[in-house]
């Protein structure tokens, strides 16, 4: 009977580190996803950024390619950025 | 009395392994707090050099426009795919002229001393795809350029002027209007920071725009280009940079 007693309470034990376990986890989860959604948001605003840098460069550009560079630009402004970026310097 | 001894001998090995922890802790500790308070401030100084740029957005000097409006004056942006340096590495070198045969047929020799020109005046289509094809290269890269183009008979040519480079990069009008007007003219380059991996790649998550470019103002001059100037006038290019 005592046994059984310490058992029930080892189990007790074992379900509370079980529960905080899960919490803990799904805490994790929960940044996490935080986390991910932030990056989305600040990724998104970069691209539009560099979409609005690349666009004001427009003008520039011969006007045989001016059609071709708003759609390619357009897609992945990113890398036309770096494209019309100059003087790389360590900050 | 064994058993007193081997309980002893138990306890001095777990005090050993226990004081062998302690002692590893603290070193590890006092790692951590020399780097992130004693040396933080150089340590993220050797890190923003290691691994952070700084480059700058061109901006665009504003135009000179006829009376009517048509443009007589103006900067095009151009693109140009350089060599910068050859690799030092023979396998490097091999691979890369292997990809330069494939992607760019009938490129120039390695032959002269770097920095050399592959080629010039890049449509769009070309910047995505070498721009895709040598990002394992930081030895190749995309370059870009202003120049100034001017339309009109040579005497409109001379009342609009020149521009030069300073010594500080920057495009300024050295005669006529491009110098009369150069204040308004001028526009004022944006300014990017970027962490590159270590093929000298940018890292996009980390791109951030601290300063936007802002591209000079127009100015209207007072005499007027012959009809049919725009479509077939003669340009007269002068690379700005």
């Amino acid at each position: 009977m005592e046994s059984v007693r310490k058992n029930g309470r080892g189990m007790h034990y074992v379900l509370c580190a079980a529960i905080l376990l899960l919490s803990l986890l799904l805490l994790g989860a929960g940044r996490f996803r935080e986390d991910l959604t932030s990056r989305r948001i600040r990724a998104e605003q970069t691209k539009t950024a560099c979409r609005e840098a690349v666009a004001a460069l427009e003008n520039g550009i011969a006007e045989r390619y001016r059609q071709s560079w708003s759609e390619l630009a357009g897609a992945e402004p990113e890398l036309f950025l770096r494209a019309c970026s100059a003087g790389m310097k360590p900050q | 009395m064994r058993g007193t001894m081997a309980a002893g001998g138990f306890k001095l090995k777990t005090l050993m392994i226990l004081s062998f922890l302690l002692t590893w802790a603290a070193v590890a500790a006092a790692h951590v707090f020399y780097y992130a308070v004693a040396r933080r401030d150089q340590s993220l100084t050797d890190a923003r050099r290691i691994a952070w740029r700084e480059a700058e957005i061109p901006a665009l000097r504003g135009r000179i426009l006829d009376r009517n409006g048509i443009p007589a004056a103006w900067s095009e942006l151009y693109h140009e795919l350089i060599l910068e340096r050859i690799p030092d590495s023979p396998r490097r070198r091999e691979n890369l002229r292997q990809r330069m045969e494939r992607v760019l047929p009938g490129a120039p020799a390695w032959t002269g001393k770097p920095p050399i020109l592959l080629k010039s005046n890049l449509a769009p289509d070309e910047i995505v795809l070498f721009a895709r094809e040598f990002r394992l290269f930081p030895e190749v890269r995309i370059v870009p350029a202003m120049r100034r183009v001017a339309a009109g008979s040579s005497e409109i040519r001379e009342r609009i002027g020149k521009t030069a480079e300073n010594n500080a990069g920057e495009i300024v009008g050295i005669s006529g209007l491009e110098r009369k007007y150069d204040m308004e003219l001028s526009g004022r380059a944006g300014r990017v920071i970027v962490m590159l991996d270590r093929n000298g790649n940018w890292c996009n998550e980390t791109l951030r725009i601290t300063r936007r470019a802002e591209n000079g103002k127009d100015v209207t001059a007072d005499f007027a280009l012959p009809a049919g100037t725009e479509a077939s006038g003669e340009r007269f290019e002068h690379a700005e940079n």
